[in-house]
């Protein structure tokens, strides 16, 4: 009983208190409807009860106007028992009324809260298991806009189950009441509210494509002043305010006119129902007056049939809604089915254990590289090395890359993870404190501070807020300099430690003090590893084991530094700095 | 506990922390997150008198808006009454001629009470749209015109912030609450007229849930705005948890986070999952007793009707009037009590708004530049106090010289930048252009003498003219073009499908990085100050291209006083006069030949640099 009220004293419960899900579960994307059955059978418990207390609570509400009848012969037949009776009863219809109104709320909400966590719980598994996959495949906002807007209009849909039904239960139960007690005016009443509504359905859809064209406005108008505030600085530097301000007007008075043309339809449409409710109770009190002085009718009961005809507004009205929610949740569900068909690009095996101590061999263009070497690779197609460091790391064209005899496809994804790690040109800082952007899996060989000591990054730690790795970085190391965004990145490959690692261009945006340091110190921290670095800078190229230079992909020359520099003129040309 | 998440672990320490124990209140400062100590936010006094300000301003709209609605309401209130007489009427004397009657008089007023209704709203829709949008193009406005200094210290997170989500959380409440509220209040009031009008005695008998009503209300009003805008900001934070999953897909994929941001996001998720439990027991302990609240008094009015019935004082028409009057107090009361609800939400979003016509302005000591002179006497500034980032610095720069700073990371090379560019004045000492102080000028005027140029680049949504001719909108299209040319730009943008008119930004052609920051200088050269600051402007470039663009940009500028900011030695050797800083002081000054014959630390990191040392 406890968990049906979900009235307990001490420790009120919730029927949402499941939620988040330790494992949201595999969804049936097979085709809409099985999707939103699938997310419906989860949480039954809650359907069955919110529909429940939400026939109650219609009902209660529907029965009113004839308790008030009642009450009202009762004084013209000057019966104070009856009053006193019928008074009592309204009061505890209204009790009942409002309870069952707020258990059935509590069974709306925790619909929407289940569906909605079970959904994001969901999206999130998917995105963070297609990882790198991801951008490649479907962009930054359609994630975002199927996780916030989509989601949101599914998980609705479960919060809509218990008025809806309420609302269908007691349309049938006062039908039932008036056409028994007076089949003229129940079939009118019963007739005549859905007629009613089918008066109102052409303005609805106009009415939506100008809230549409709204909303659209008011994106744009939004947007152009977010833009305006991210370039804000660039703004207050060089000038044009007064452009930008008189663009942000002109927008946001389109978005006022668009408004009010929304707005000029809503009231139409609120006088509409304003007028046709009206018309309908003045023919009940038509007809039921001539009942009356026929002496068919007692006057109570004219009294309940005007109750009843302005309380069937009130279905209609969720029944109206209810038709709009539904197909906006079945065209929001189809997005959320396509974002989870989603599959990775690259068909990885099951292979558990790649050898790490194995020659890696890249087919595309015959590069090789040894265990253990320091190899530096000079290209001078900058976009070539970028495509070259993600075959090398198994993002793109895993099957083309062989580790030993075997392509990188023969593997699990996270064992190629764990054996090679590639950092690309201008990798990301996650907004966190230095503590979590250092707690990734990581071989144990090496502290944080050593981390940070090879690649020159403690000094970050003192121009943030926070002490240690309590140091906080905001908005994603927006607010860091181009090199320490870089050191920092750098610090945090160098802690995982994988056996194998590929870096692009590591230390592009860091002076040349540093960037000596650097290149001594990664020497010594990667000893015995294989480490190999896209690179134009001498104080790295010189530290190499074995240096490539590439021209347009192919490998053109090979030998140490030195030897390049003195049999190469492509070479000198693209590492040799100064005058 | 089944299902419960080590959020601390998960979340980062200025998201939102967990919601109240029982009967505490939510705290004022809950759902702002930390970033706001960087912008004042308004307080409670000043957003009221704002909000009465505004009321005031267009107290005529009000005027008409609460005129048109005293029709409508009172056209409501007729039908009532006429049924209530008709029952009264056919209960002693049944005749169809009261019928029609009855059905004309309350035709005619549903008639006029439509046409109303329809009016009242469309103007109430006007009045709240033009409310609405004066106060968003003021708040820009005023964005665009803070101190340079301030959109520094304040990072474009929060600014962006309060841009989209707080003018977002106030469209309700301006547009929509306040014009609602006025048209709730005049409908009680005319309701409790005509109650009094019909059977004065009723309205204590209405009016007996009131007390009660007020008392339930104001506990719930005093929690729960602050608990509402928690609740949507933590839900906002699952999104930028997903956002930042979904953007640096290729990290997290590397570092195997994946995991990771799934316990991350489900942290997000039962944080936001509290906050929905916490306002949902704040509207259980209020939904239900106001609900209460509006049928008791049907009850009574039965009851106390029925009383005076038999004593003959009322009749069946005054009782029923009245019983279907109580009813329809109902909907406005029910509207009101919604709308003020949602207008507190929008208060504290509102006060954010507001806040930023707190922001102090920066002193002005305005005076006209005379010459191009840059110098710098004894230059102290500092973050923190105690912390010198620049210890005295002082030199000289004559007019049309290329300098070049350089030195290690931290060394104060961007402040000395900033302070350069007038962004912000120096501690102690002074910094002057051409005899004034450039960190005391207006920033019109400021930056029509120096201009500053970083390595962050912004592409603004539009062609790619506009985003060139910035400083100078009406610049003729050859002007474009060879302010192109002299970045070395005009190749691609001779690519570009629609060249100068080519949509580019957000949602236009995307340009790469190394674009950007040539664009950046573009439209430098347009400004055309006659002292330019480079911060790293073109580290993006790659050494041979950046040398390039130096050089053609160097052409261009002849005459200017270029100071250029770099890690990239190149640019020190190819310039007149170079500045070593190191920890906050010049160390050397000269020409590269000069500083190499010195054999001291600038000759050491030119040599360590072409790695020869």
């Amino acid at each position: 009983m406890e968990k049906i009220l979900g009235l307990r004293r001490r420790d009120p419960r919730t029927p949402f208190d499941h939620v988040p899900f330790h494992d949201p579960g595999i969804p049936d994307i097979s085709s809409v409807p099985a999707f939103l059955f699938w997310i419906g059978k989860s949480q039954w418990w809650i359907i069955t009860t919110g529909t429940f207390f939400g026939i109650i609570a219609f009902s209660s509400l529907a029965v009113m106007p004839g308790f008030l009848g009642k009450g009202i012969q009762a004084i013209a037949d000057h019966n104070q028992a009856d009053v006193n009776r019928w008074a009592l009863t309204i009061m505890c219809v209204g009790v009942i009324q409002s309870i069952a109104g707020v258990l059935r709320h509590r069974r709306a909400l925790g619909g929407w809260v289940v569906a909605a966590t079970r959904l994001q719980q969901i999206i999130t598994r998917k995105a963070a298991s297609l990882g790198a996959d991801l951008p490649r495949l479907v962009s930054t906002g359609e994630v975002v806009s199927v996780n916030s807007n989509d989601v949101e209009r599914v998980a609705r849909a479960f919060d809509l189950i218990p008025r809806l039904s309420g609302a269908i239960i007691s349309f049938i139960f006062v039908s039932v009441i008036l056409i028994q007690s007076s089949p003229t005016i129940g079939w009118l009443v019963v007739l005549g509210v859905p007629l009613m509504s089918l008066g109102i359905a052409p303005i609805i859809k106009p009415l939506q494509a100008r809230e549409a064209f709204q909303r659209k406005k008011l994106s744009d108008a939004s947007n152009l002043a977010a833009d305006t505030v991210a370039g804000l600085r660039v703004l207050r530097g060089i000038g044009g305010e007064d452009v930008f301000i008189a663009r942000f007007k002109s927008a946001s008075q389109e978005v006022r006119a668009a408004a009010v043309r929304t707005a000029r339809m809503r009231s139409f449409l609120e006088g509409l129902q304003v007028i046709l409710p009206g018309a309908l109770i003045l023919g009940v009190i038509y007809i039921g007056g001539n009942l009356v002085v026929s002496g068919d009718l007692k006057i109570g009961a004219l009294l309940s049939f005007y109750g009843y005809s302005a309380f069937l507004v009130l279905p209609l009205k969720v029944l109206t809604e209810s038709a709009q929610r539904i197909t906006s949740a079945t065209v929001s569900a189809r997005r959320v089915i396509n974002l989870l068909s989603i599959t990775t690009i690259n068909n990885w095996g099951l292979n558990e254990s790649p050898n790490p101590h194995e020659i890696l061999h890249d087919g595309k263009s015959g590069l090789k590289i040894f265990p253990e070497e320091f190899l530096a690779i000079v290209s001078d197609d900058p976009l070539l090395a970028d495509e070259l460091c993600d075959r090398l790391g198994g993002f793109i064209e895993a099957d083309q890359v062989y580790l030993g005899a075997l392509p990188l496809t023969t593997f699990t994804r996270d064992s190629i993870r764990r054996a090679i790690y590639s950092q690309e040109k201008d990798p990301a800082i996650l907004s966190g404190t230095i503590g979590s952007i250092f707690s990734v899996s990581h071989t144990g060989r090496l502290s944080i501070d050593d981390a940070l000591q090879a690649s020159s990054a403690q000094d970050i730690l003192d121009s943030l807020e926070g002490e240690g790795l309590d140091a906080e970085v905001v908005e994603r190391g927006r607010t860091l300099s181009g090199g320490q965004r870089q050191r920092l990145s750098l610090a945090r490959t160098l802690y995982v430690d994988a056996p194998i690692m590929v870096l692009d261009d590591p230390t592009s945006a860091v002076d040349a003090h540093t960037e000596s340091r650097i290149a001594s110190r990664l020497l010594d921290i990667r000893k015995g590893r294989t480490t190999v670095v896209f690179t134009n800078s001498p104080l790295i190229l010189d530290k190499a084991d074995r240096v490539v230079l590439l021209v347009q992909g192919e490998n053109h020359a090979e030998g140490v530094h030195s030897q390049l520099l003195a049999n190469s003129q492509a070479y000198r040309d693209l590492v040799t700095r100064g005058a | 506990m089944k299902g419960k998440i080590a959020a601390a672990k998960y979340l980062p320490p200025s998201a939102f922390p967990s919601p109240p124990k029982r009967s505490q209140r939510v705290p004022k400062d809950f759902g702002l997150g930390r970033a706001s100590s960087r912008l004042p936010i308004a307080s409670g006094k000043t957003v009221n008198r704002e909000m009465l300000a505004l009321v005031k301003k267009h107290r005529h709209g009000f005027y008409l808006v609460a005129a048109l609605q005293l029709i409508t309401a009172g056209c409501a209130l007729i039908s009532p009454r006429v049924f209530g007489n008709l029952l009264g009427k056919l209960s002693t004397d049944p005749k169809h001629a009261h019928i029609i009657t009855a059905v004309l008089i309350a035709g005619s007023a549903l008639i006029v009470q439509t046409l109303f209704a329809y009016w009242t709203r469309v103007k109430a829709s006007i009045l709240g749209e033009f409310v609405l949008s004066s106060l968003r193009e003021r708040f820009l406005e005023r964005v665009v015109e803070l101190p340079p200094n301030v959109v520094e210290r304040a990072g474009s997170g929060e600014l962006l912030s309060r841009t989209t989500t707080d003018i977002d959380h106030i469209q309700w409440a301006v547009r929509d609450a306040v014009p609602i509220i006025t048209i709730c209040l005049v409908s009680l009031t005319s309701i409790l007229v005509a109650i009094g009008l019909t059977a004065p005695v009723f309205i204590a008998a209405v009016l007996i849930g009131m007390p009660f009503i007020f008392v339930v209300t104001r506990r719930y009003l005093r929690r729960s705005p602050q608990a509402y805008r928690t609740e949507a900001s933590s839900y906002a934070l699952m999104n930028s948890i997903l956002v930042e999953t979904a953007e640096s897909g290729r990290t997290i994929d590397a570092l195997r986070l994946g995991p990771d941001r799934v316990e991350r996001s489900d942290a997000a998720l039962s944080r936001w999952i509290e906050w929905e439990r916490y306002t949902l027991r704040l509207r259980c302990q209020w939904f239900p007793f106001v609900e209460t609240s509006y049928i008791f008094p049907l009850a009574v009015v039965l009851l106390v009707g029925a009383h005076f019935y038999n004593l003959g004082t009322l009749t069946i028409a005054q009782i029923t009037t009245s019983l279907l009057y109580s009813q329809m107090m109902i909907d406005p009361l029910e509207g009101l009590l919604w709308w003020i609800d949602e207008l507190q939400g929008g208060k504290a979003s509102l006060s954010r708004l507001l806040g930023i016509h707190e922001v102090d302005e920066r002193e002005i000591r305005d005076s006209d530049p005379d010459g191009f002179e840059v110098k710098g006497e004894n230059i102290r500034y500092q973050y923190k106090t105690g912390r010198d980032v620049l210890k005295g610095i002082s030199f000289l720069v004559q007019p049309g010289t290329r300098l070049a700073i350089v030195g290690p990371s931290g060394a104060g090379k961007s402040t000395l930048g900033k302070l350069l560019a007038g962004i912000q004045a120096p501690n102690s000492g002074t910094l002057t252009v051409g005899m004034s102080e450039i960190g005391y000028l207006p920033v019109e005027k400021a930056r029509s003498h120096v201009a500053l140029v970083t390595q962050e680049h912004h592409i603004f949504v539009g062609t790619l003219a506009q985003n060139i001719t910035l400083a100078h909108p009406d610049a003729t299209s050859d002007e474009i073009w060879s302010a192109l040319a002299a970045v070395d730009a005009d190749q691609w943008a001779r690519d570009l499908p629609e060249g100068l008119e080519t949509l580019v930004g957000t949602g236009g052609t995307r340009l790469l990085a190394t674009q950007a920051q040539q664009i950046a200088l573009a439209r430098l050269v347009l400004a055309d100050p006659h002292t330019l600051i480079l911060d790293e402007a073109t580290s993006l470039l790659d050494q041979r291209a950046a040398r390039h663009l130096e050089s053609s940009l160097s052409k261009v500028l002849e005459g200017r006083t270029v100071i250029a900011i770099a890690h990239r030695l190149q640019t020190a050797h190819d310039a007149d006069v170079i500045a070593v800083i190191e920890d906050g002081k010049i160390t050397e000054w000269g020409s590269h030949q000069e500083l190499m014959k010195a054999g001291a630390a600038y000759s050491e990191l030119w040599k360590s640099w072409r790695d020869e040392g």
